[in-house]
Protein backbone atom coordinates (compact mmCIF):
# COMPACT_ATOMS: atom_id res chain seq x y z
CA UNK A 1 0.00 0.00 0.00
CA UNK A 2 1.46 3.40 -0.93
CA UNK A 3 2.38 5.35 2.25
CA UNK A 4 -0.26 8.05 0.69
CA UNK A 5 -3.03 6.18 1.97
CA UNK A 6 -3.41 6.07 5.91
CA UNK A 7 -3.59 3.36 7.14
CA UNK A 8 -5.85 1.99 10.18
CA UNK A 9 -3.89 1.76 13.19
CA UNK A 10 -4.63 -0.75 16.31
CA UNK A 11 -5.36 1.17 19.27
CA UNK A 12 -4.07 0.19 22.92
CA UNK A 13 -6.67 -0.52 25.23
CA UNK A 14 -7.77 1.94 27.07
CA UNK A 15 -6.61 4.56 25.36
CA UNK A 16 -9.37 5.62 23.10
CA UNK A 17 -11.67 5.85 26.47
CA UNK A 18 -9.16 8.12 27.95
CA UNK A 19 -8.74 10.46 24.79
CA UNK A 20 -13.54 10.20 24.51
CA UNK A 21 -13.16 11.56 28.17
CA UNK A 22 -10.58 14.06 27.45
CA UNK A 23 -12.09 15.16 24.12
CA UNK A 24 -14.92 16.61 25.52
CA UNK A 25 -12.88 19.60 27.19
CA UNK A 26 -9.49 19.33 25.03
CA UNK A 27 -9.38 19.78 21.30
CA UNK A 28 -6.12 18.23 21.27
CA UNK A 29 -7.86 14.82 22.39
CA UNK A 30 -10.62 15.05 19.80
CA UNK A 31 -7.83 15.07 17.38
CA UNK A 32 -5.96 12.04 18.49
CA UNK A 33 -8.76 10.55 19.05
CA UNK A 34 -10.16 11.10 15.45
CA UNK A 35 -6.58 10.16 13.86
CA UNK A 36 -6.75 6.66 15.56
CA UNK A 37 -10.43 5.79 14.62
CA UNK A 38 -10.96 7.51 11.20
CA UNK A 39 -8.87 4.99 9.35
CA UNK A 40 -10.45 2.41 10.64
CA UNK A 41 -13.86 3.52 10.38
CA UNK A 42 -13.42 4.38 6.60
CA UNK A 43 -12.31 0.57 5.78
CA UNK A 44 -15.27 -0.37 7.80
CA UNK A 45 -17.55 1.30 5.80
CA UNK A 46 -15.84 0.91 2.16
CA UNK A 47 -15.64 -2.62 2.84
CA UNK A 48 -19.56 -2.75 3.24
CA UNK A 49 -20.24 0.09 0.65
CA UNK A 50 -16.85 -0.53 -1.96
CA UNK A 51 -17.21 3.24 -2.56
CA UNK A 52 -14.83 5.74 -1.66
CA UNK A 53 -17.34 8.80 -1.29
CA UNK A 54 -19.53 6.67 0.04
CA UNK A 55 -17.41 5.76 2.95
CA UNK A 56 -16.24 9.08 3.52
CA UNK A 57 -19.98 10.56 3.75
CA UNK A 58 -20.36 7.62 6.28
CA UNK A 59 -17.45 8.33 7.99
CA UNK A 60 -18.24 12.13 8.58
CA UNK A 61 -21.80 11.08 9.24
CA UNK A 62 -20.73 9.07 12.49
CA UNK A 63 -17.90 11.50 13.62
CA UNK A 64 -20.52 14.34 13.60
CA UNK A 65 -23.13 11.99 15.59
CA UNK A 66 -20.62 10.96 18.03
CA UNK A 67 -18.83 14.63 18.63
CA UNK A 68 -22.29 16.33 19.27
CA UNK A 69 -22.72 13.28 21.39
CA UNK A 70 -19.20 12.74 22.87
CA UNK A 71 -20.55 13.68 26.91
CA UNK A 72 -23.05 10.70 26.58
CA UNK A 73 -19.93 8.61 26.45
CA UNK A 74 -19.40 6.80 29.56
CA UNK A 75 -16.22 4.17 29.93
CA UNK A 76 -17.43 1.91 32.34
CA UNK A 77 -20.84 1.23 29.98
CA UNK A 78 -18.36 -0.31 27.44
CA UNK A 79 -15.39 0.37 24.95
CA UNK A 80 -15.25 3.19 22.92
CA UNK A 81 -15.18 1.14 20.26
CA UNK A 82 -18.24 -0.31 20.68
CA UNK A 83 -19.90 3.23 21.22
CA UNK A 84 -18.24 4.84 18.22
CA UNK A 85 -19.17 1.61 16.04
CA UNK A 86 -22.31 1.52 17.06
CA UNK A 87 -22.70 4.92 15.94
CA UNK A 88 -21.41 3.34 12.41
CA UNK A 89 -23.68 0.90 11.82
CA UNK A 90 -26.97 2.59 12.71
CA UNK A 91 -25.91 4.92 9.68
CA UNK A 92 -24.62 2.68 7.40
CA UNK A 93 -28.23 0.78 8.46
CA UNK A 94 -29.94 3.86 7.78
CA UNK A 95 -28.02 4.37 4.23
CA UNK A 96 -29.15 0.49 3.27
CA UNK A 97 -32.50 0.80 4.16
CA UNK A 98 -33.06 3.87 2.61
CA UNK A 99 -30.82 3.22 -0.62
CA UNK A 100 -30.57 -0.11 -1.51
CA UNK A 101 -27.69 0.14 -3.36
CA UNK A 102 -25.22 -1.92 -4.56
CA UNK A 103 -21.90 -2.62 -3.95
CA UNK A 104 -20.02 -0.66 -6.12
CA UNK A 105 -16.22 -2.22 -6.40
CA UNK A 106 -15.71 0.14 -9.24
CA UNK A 107 -14.94 3.17 -7.57
CA UNK A 108 -11.73 1.50 -5.88
CA UNK A 109 -9.32 3.93 -6.01
CA UNK A 110 -6.46 3.09 -8.43
CA UNK A 111 -4.02 5.33 -6.56
CA UNK A 112 -4.43 2.69 -3.53
CA UNK A 113 -2.79 -0.01 -5.48
CA UNK A 114 0.23 -1.20 -4.06
CA UNK A 115 3.48 -0.52 -5.75
CA UNK A 116 4.25 -4.14 -6.35
CA UNK A 117 1.43 -5.29 -7.66
CA UNK A 118 0.85 -7.73 -5.84
CA UNK A 119 -2.77 -7.67 -5.44
CA UNK A 120 -4.21 -6.79 -8.66
CA UNK A 121 -6.89 -4.71 -8.81
CA UNK A 122 -8.98 -7.24 -10.57
CA UNK A 123 -8.37 -9.84 -7.72
CA UNK A 124 -9.43 -6.68 -4.94
CA UNK A 125 -12.39 -6.29 -6.90
CA UNK A 126 -13.32 -10.09 -6.94
CA UNK A 127 -12.67 -10.77 -3.31
CA UNK A 128 -14.40 -7.69 -2.33
CA UNK A 129 -17.40 -8.50 -4.44
CA UNK A 130 -17.61 -11.93 -3.42
CA UNK A 131 -18.13 -10.81 0.28
CA UNK A 132 -21.44 -7.87 -1.09
CA UNK A 133 -22.62 -11.10 -2.01
CA UNK A 134 -22.36 -12.95 1.35
CA UNK A 135 -25.12 -12.82 3.67
CA UNK A 136 -25.47 -9.59 6.25
CA UNK A 137 -23.67 -11.35 9.13
CA UNK A 138 -21.06 -12.68 7.45
CA UNK A 139 -20.02 -9.19 5.51
CA UNK A 140 -20.67 -7.61 8.52
CA UNK A 141 -17.67 -9.67 10.47
CA UNK A 142 -16.10 -9.73 7.69
CA UNK A 143 -15.97 -6.29 7.60
CA UNK A 144 -14.96 -5.36 11.25
CA UNK A 145 -11.91 -8.16 11.19
CA UNK A 146 -10.61 -6.93 7.68
CA UNK A 147 -12.19 -3.71 6.78
CA UNK A 148 -12.12 -1.74 9.93
CA UNK A 149 -9.25 -4.40 11.25
CA UNK A 150 -10.38 -5.04 14.79
CA UNK A 151 -9.39 -7.78 16.93
CA UNK A 152 -11.79 -10.70 18.13
CA UNK A 153 -12.21 -9.14 21.50
CA UNK A 154 -12.93 -5.69 20.08
CA UNK A 155 -15.39 -7.37 17.53
CA UNK A 156 -17.09 -9.07 20.56
CA UNK A 157 -17.55 -5.74 22.10
CA UNK A 158 -19.21 -4.01 18.99
CA UNK A 159 -20.89 -6.72 18.67
CA UNK A 160 -22.32 -7.74 21.88
CA UNK A 161 -21.12 -11.73 20.88
CA UNK A 162 -18.71 -13.49 23.09
CA UNK A 163 -15.57 -13.84 21.56
CA UNK A 164 -15.88 -17.43 20.75
CA UNK A 165 -18.94 -16.75 19.04
CA UNK A 166 -17.51 -14.10 17.02
CA UNK A 167 -14.67 -16.78 16.34
CA UNK A 168 -17.06 -19.28 14.87
CA UNK A 169 -18.89 -16.94 12.56
CA UNK A 170 -16.03 -15.48 11.50
CA UNK A 171 -14.30 -19.00 10.48
CA UNK A 172 -17.71 -19.78 8.58
CA UNK A 173 -18.16 -16.39 7.10
CA UNK A 174 -14.37 -17.36 5.40
CA UNK A 175 -15.33 -20.27 4.34
CA UNK A 176 -18.36 -19.39 2.73
CA UNK A 177 -16.22 -16.65 1.10
CA UNK A 178 -13.58 -19.39 0.02
CA UNK A 179 -16.35 -21.23 -1.45
CA UNK A 180 -18.13 -18.62 -3.56
CA UNK A 181 -14.56 -17.58 -4.94
CA UNK A 182 -13.94 -21.55 -5.80
CA UNK A 183 -17.27 -21.32 -7.75
CA UNK A 184 -19.80 -22.76 -5.28
CA UNK A 185 -22.86 -21.24 -4.03
CA UNK A 186 -22.58 -21.62 -0.29
CA UNK A 187 -20.04 -22.90 2.22
CA UNK A 188 -19.72 -25.87 4.84
CA UNK A 189 -21.84 -24.42 7.40
CA UNK B 1 -14.97 -26.36 14.51
CA UNK B 2 -14.36 -24.36 17.68
CA UNK B 3 -10.58 -25.50 17.71
CA UNK B 4 -10.09 -24.71 14.15
CA UNK B 5 -11.98 -21.19 14.54
CA UNK B 6 -9.57 -20.26 17.78
CA UNK B 7 -6.75 -21.38 15.54
CA UNK B 8 -7.79 -19.18 13.14
CA UNK B 9 -8.31 -15.98 15.59
CA UNK B 10 -4.40 -16.50 17.19
CA UNK B 11 -3.63 -16.48 13.21
CA UNK B 12 -4.51 -13.61 13.01
CA UNK B 13 -4.62 -11.59 15.60
CA UNK B 14 -1.26 -13.08 17.22
CA UNK B 15 0.50 -13.89 13.92
CA UNK B 16 4.32 -15.79 14.58
CA UNK B 17 2.73 -16.93 17.33
CA UNK B 18 0.40 -20.19 16.45
CA UNK B 19 2.75 -23.01 15.34
CA UNK B 20 1.77 -25.30 12.06
CA UNK B 21 -1.71 -25.22 11.15
CA UNK B 22 -3.97 -27.41 9.58
CA UNK B 23 -4.21 -26.32 5.68
CA UNK B 24 -7.91 -25.25 5.86
CA UNK B 25 -6.99 -22.95 8.66
CA UNK B 26 -4.28 -21.69 6.62
CA UNK B 27 -5.90 -21.26 3.34
CA UNK B 28 -8.43 -18.90 5.75
CA UNK B 29 -6.15 -17.23 7.02
CA UNK B 30 -4.39 -16.33 4.02
CA UNK B 31 -7.94 -15.45 2.76
CA UNK B 32 -8.54 -12.73 5.32
CA UNK B 33 -4.90 -11.20 4.98
CA UNK B 34 -5.67 -10.86 1.10
CA UNK B 35 -8.99 -9.17 2.27
CA UNK B 36 -7.30 -6.98 4.51
CA UNK B 37 -4.46 -5.66 1.86
CA UNK B 38 -7.46 -5.88 -0.44
CA UNK B 39 -10.00 -2.46 0.98
CA UNK B 40 -8.49 0.45 0.57
CA UNK B 41 -7.10 3.18 3.11
CA UNK B 42 -8.58 6.67 3.38
CA UNK B 43 -7.23 9.03 1.83
CA UNK B 44 -4.90 11.39 3.63
CA UNK B 45 -6.74 14.47 2.01
CA UNK B 46 -9.93 13.67 3.06
CA UNK B 47 -9.58 12.41 6.79
CA UNK B 48 -6.96 16.09 7.44
CA UNK B 49 -9.86 18.05 5.46
CA UNK B 50 -12.72 15.96 7.62
CA UNK B 51 -10.31 16.49 10.85
CA UNK B 52 -10.35 20.13 10.25
CA UNK B 53 -14.49 20.57 9.97
CA UNK B 54 -14.83 18.09 12.98
CA UNK B 55 -12.76 20.49 15.22
CA UNK B 56 -14.69 23.12 14.08
CA UNK B 57 -17.89 21.13 14.93
CA UNK B 58 -16.81 20.57 18.00
CA UNK B 59 -15.58 23.90 19.25
CA UNK B 60 -19.58 24.82 17.86
CA UNK B 61 -21.10 21.96 20.24
CA UNK B 62 -18.33 22.74 23.32
CA UNK B 63 -18.58 25.94 22.89
CA UNK B 64 -15.57 26.99 24.71
CA UNK B 65 -15.00 31.14 25.54
CA UNK B 66 -15.06 33.00 21.89
CA UNK B 67 -14.84 29.96 19.74
CA UNK B 68 -18.51 30.04 19.39
CA UNK B 69 -18.12 30.41 15.41
CA UNK B 70 -20.13 28.38 13.56
CA UNK B 71 -23.09 28.52 16.50
CA UNK B 72 -22.66 32.12 16.19
CA UNK B 73 -22.50 32.86 12.67
CA UNK B 74 -26.63 30.77 12.36
CA UNK B 75 -27.87 32.89 15.39
CA UNK B 76 -26.05 36.00 13.15
CA UNK B 77 -28.22 34.78 9.98
CA UNK B 78 -31.25 34.02 11.74
CA UNK B 79 -30.74 37.66 13.29
CA UNK B 80 -30.14 38.88 9.77
CA UNK B 81 -33.30 36.93 8.29
CA UNK B 82 -35.21 39.03 11.10
CA UNK B 83 -33.68 41.71 10.05
CA UNK B 84 -34.41 41.10 6.29
CA UNK B 85 -37.87 40.71 6.94
CA UNK B 86 -38.11 43.69 9.01
CA UNK B 87 -37.21 45.77 6.19
CA UNK B 88 -39.61 43.64 4.00
CA UNK B 89 -42.56 44.26 6.89
CA UNK B 90 -41.90 46.75 9.43
CA UNK B 91 -41.67 51.21 8.21
CA UNK B 92 -40.22 52.02 11.47
CA UNK B 93 -37.74 49.75 11.37
CA UNK B 94 -37.01 50.13 7.52
CA UNK B 95 -33.66 52.14 7.68
CA UNK B 96 -31.42 50.34 9.70
CA UNK B 97 -32.75 46.57 8.88
CA UNK B 98 -31.83 47.53 5.09
CA UNK B 99 -28.40 48.25 6.45
CA UNK B 100 -28.09 45.20 7.98
CA UNK B 101 -28.99 43.65 5.57
CA UNK B 102 -27.02 44.92 2.89
CA UNK B 103 -24.17 43.66 5.17
CA UNK B 104 -25.60 40.05 5.64
CA UNK B 105 -26.16 39.63 2.19
CA UNK B 106 -22.38 40.45 1.02
CA UNK B 107 -21.27 37.95 3.75
CA UNK B 108 -23.07 35.16 1.36
CA UNK B 109 -21.88 36.85 -1.77
CA UNK B 110 -18.12 36.60 0.03
CA UNK B 111 -18.74 33.33 1.86
CA UNK B 112 -16.96 34.56 4.71
CA UNK B 113 -19.08 34.85 7.45
CA UNK B 114 -17.15 36.46 10.65
CA UNK B 115 -18.56 36.95 14.26
CA UNK B 116 -16.96 39.12 16.36
CA UNK B 117 -16.10 38.32 20.09
CA UNK B 118 -18.48 39.54 22.42
CA UNK B 119 -18.37 42.93 24.09
CA UNK B 120 -19.95 41.91 27.64
CA UNK B 121 -19.16 38.53 29.37
CA UNK B 122 -22.02 36.51 29.88
CA UNK B 123 -22.38 32.95 31.43
CA UNK B 124 -21.87 30.07 29.38
CA UNK B 125 -25.00 28.19 28.04
CA UNK B 126 -25.65 24.79 28.64
CA UNK B 127 -23.73 23.01 25.57
CA UNK B 128 -26.15 21.89 22.33
CA UNK B 129 -28.26 18.72 23.91
CA UNK B 130 -29.08 16.12 21.67
CA UNK B 131 -31.75 13.79 21.20
CA UNK B 132 -33.10 11.30 19.43
CA UNK B 133 -37.24 12.29 18.99
CA UNK B 134 -38.53 15.65 18.75
CA UNK B 135 -40.91 14.86 21.50
CA UNK B 136 -37.89 14.91 24.00
CA UNK B 137 -36.33 17.96 22.45
CA UNK B 138 -40.03 19.46 22.76
CA UNK B 139 -39.60 18.98 26.01
CA UNK B 140 -35.89 20.55 26.47
CA UNK B 141 -36.88 23.25 24.24
CA UNK B 142 -39.68 24.61 25.67
CA UNK B 143 -41.80 25.33 23.32
CA UNK B 144 -43.20 23.51 20.39
CA UNK B 145 -41.45 21.99 17.55
CA UNK B 146 -42.13 22.33 13.99
CA UNK B 147 -41.91 19.10 11.66
CA UNK B 148 -42.52 19.29 7.94
CA UNK B 149 -45.23 16.92 6.86
CA UNK B 150 -43.25 17.22 3.45
CA UNK B 151 -39.43 16.00 2.82
CA UNK B 152 -37.68 15.15 -0.12
CA UNK B 153 -37.93 11.27 -1.30
CA UNK B 154 -35.27 9.03 0.85
CA UNK B 155 -35.07 11.60 4.09
CA UNK B 156 -35.24 10.58 7.51
CA UNK B 157 -34.92 12.39 10.67
CA UNK B 158 -31.66 11.41 12.03
CA UNK B 159 -31.37 13.88 15.45
CA UNK B 160 -32.98 16.97 16.78
CA UNK B 161 -30.57 19.29 18.91
CA UNK B 162 -31.39 22.25 21.44
CA UNK B 163 -29.06 25.06 21.57
CA UNK B 164 -28.84 27.90 23.68
CA UNK B 165 -26.78 31.18 22.99
CA UNK B 166 -27.10 34.92 24.44
CA UNK B 167 -30.88 33.79 25.24
CA UNK B 168 -31.43 32.65 21.92
CA UNK B 169 -33.09 29.16 22.13
CA UNK B 170 -33.14 27.22 19.17
CA UNK B 171 -33.65 23.29 18.07
CA UNK B 172 -31.89 21.88 14.44
CA UNK B 173 -33.76 18.68 13.28
CA UNK B 174 -30.78 16.95 11.35
CA UNK B 175 -31.99 14.62 8.49
CA UNK B 176 -29.55 12.11 6.61
CA UNK B 177 -30.34 10.59 3.39
CA UNK B 178 -28.62 10.39 0.02
CA UNK B 179 -28.78 13.10 -1.70
CA UNK B 180 -26.43 13.41 -4.35
CA UNK B 181 -24.01 16.49 -4.54
CA UNK B 182 -21.51 17.39 -1.94
CA UNK B 183 -20.98 16.64 1.48
CA UNK B 184 -22.32 18.65 4.03
CA UNK B 185 -22.81 18.20 7.89
CA UNK B 186 -26.26 16.90 7.33
CA UNK B 187 -28.09 16.65 3.94
CA UNK B 188 -30.93 18.41 5.25
CA UNK B 189 -31.00 20.69 8.47
CA UNK B 190 -34.29 22.73 9.48
CA UNK B 191 -33.63 25.30 12.36
CA UNK B 192 -36.34 27.08 14.41
CA UNK B 193 -36.03 29.98 16.79
CA UNK B 194 -38.38 31.24 18.64
CA UNK B 195 -38.97 35.01 20.04
CA UNK B 196 -39.36 38.30 17.61
CA UNK B 197 -36.09 40.28 19.92
CA UNK B 198 -32.63 39.86 18.22
CA UNK B 199 -30.36 38.34 20.62
CA UNK B 200 -27.47 40.51 21.91
CA UNK B 201 -24.00 39.37 21.85
CA UNK B 202 -22.13 38.48 18.33
CA UNK B 203 -21.85 40.46 15.62
CA UNK B 204 -21.53 40.03 12.16
CA UNK B 205 -19.01 41.52 10.27
CA UNK B 206 -19.42 41.75 6.56
CA UNK B 207 -18.26 42.81 3.12
CA UNK B 208 -19.65 44.91 0.52
CA UNK B 209 -22.12 43.40 -2.41
CA UNK B 210 -24.38 41.21 -2.86
CA UNK B 211 -25.77 38.68 -5.61
CA UNK B 212 -28.09 35.30 -5.30
CA UNK B 213 -30.53 36.43 -2.87
CA UNK B 214 -34.42 36.70 -3.12
CA UNK B 215 -37.09 37.55 -1.23
CA UNK B 216 -40.02 35.88 -1.67
CA UNK B 217 -43.43 34.58 0.22
CA UNK B 218 -43.97 31.12 0.90
CA UNK B 219 -47.99 30.49 2.04
CA UNK B 220 -48.72 33.92 2.17
CA UNK B 221 -45.33 34.84 4.66
CA UNK B 222 -42.32 36.72 4.37
CA UNK B 223 -39.32 34.48 2.84
CA UNK B 224 -35.54 35.11 1.98
CA UNK B 225 -33.79 32.61 -0.60
CA UNK B 226 -30.03 32.88 -0.35
CA UNK B 227 -28.27 30.43 -3.01
CA UNK B 228 -25.59 29.00 -1.94
CA UNK B 229 -24.58 26.05 0.71
CA UNK B 230 -22.59 25.46 3.87
CA UNK B 231 -19.37 23.39 3.71
CA UNK B 232 -18.38 20.97 5.67
CA UNK B 233 -16.16 23.84 7.37
CA UNK B 234 -19.54 25.55 8.99
CA UNK B 235 -18.32 28.31 5.94
CA UNK B 236 -21.09 29.60 3.49
CA UNK B 237 -19.85 29.11 -0.23
CA UNK B 238 -22.10 31.12 -2.81
CA UNK B 239 -23.10 29.74 -5.80
CA UNK B 240 -24.91 26.36 -7.18
CA UNK B 241 -28.64 24.94 -7.47
CA UNK B 242 -28.70 24.61 -3.68
CA UNK B 243 -29.17 26.96 -1.36
CA UNK B 244 -31.02 28.30 2.32
CA UNK B 245 -34.32 29.33 2.95
CA UNK B 246 -35.49 31.74 5.81
CA UNK B 247 -39.63 32.04 6.24
CA UNK B 248 -40.69 34.37 9.38
CA UNK B 249 -44.21 33.22 10.49
CA UNK B 250 -45.22 34.90 13.71
CA UNK B 251 -42.45 34.57 16.01
CA UNK B 252 -40.78 31.83 14.53
CA UNK B 253 -37.57 31.83 12.09
CA UNK B 254 -37.84 28.77 10.05
CA UNK B 255 -34.53 27.71 8.47
CA UNK B 256 -33.90 25.58 5.88
CA UNK B 257 -30.51 24.60 4.56
CA UNK B 258 -29.10 21.48 2.25
CA UNK B 259 -28.95 19.53 -0.67
CA UNK B 260 -31.85 21.05 -1.91
CA UNK B 261 -33.46 23.04 -5.00
CA UNK B 262 -35.53 26.14 -4.21
CA UNK B 263 -38.15 24.74 -4.98
CA UNK B 264 -38.18 21.78 -2.68
CA UNK B 265 -36.59 23.93 0.28
CA UNK B 266 -40.40 25.80 -0.41
CA UNK B 267 -41.80 22.95 -0.47
CA UNK B 268 -40.47 21.69 2.34
CA UNK B 269 -40.79 24.96 4.70
CA UNK B 270 -44.62 25.23 3.44
CA UNK B 271 -45.39 21.64 5.11
CA UNK B 272 -44.23 23.55 8.43
CA UNK B 273 -46.52 26.01 8.27
CA UNK B 274 -49.62 25.55 10.29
Amino acid sequence: MRASHLPAQPVPYGRSEQLARAAVASREALASLYMAHAPQLYRYFWAHTGSASLAEDLVSETFLSAIRTLHTYRAERGSFNAWLFGIARRKLARYVSEVNGPLQVADLPTDALPDDAALHLDERIDLWQAVSELEGCDREVLALKFGAGLTYPEIAQVTGLRPGHVGVLLYRALQRLRARLAGGEGGHA
Amino acid sequence: MRDKAQMLADALDSPGSCGLLPPEVQALAELGRRLRDACPDADPAFIQSLGQSLQEEWARVARPAGRRVARAAAVSIAVAALLLLAALELPPLQVAARAAVGRVISAFRHARVEVAPQATATPAPARDETYPSVEQAEAAAGFPIRVPSYLPDGMALDEVTVSESDGQRSVALHYSGALPGPMMASPLIIQEFRGGEAPAGPRLVFEAGGEGVESLQVAGRPALWVQGHWTRTGRWEQGGPDGLLMLQDGDLLIQVAGRLSREECVHVAASMLP
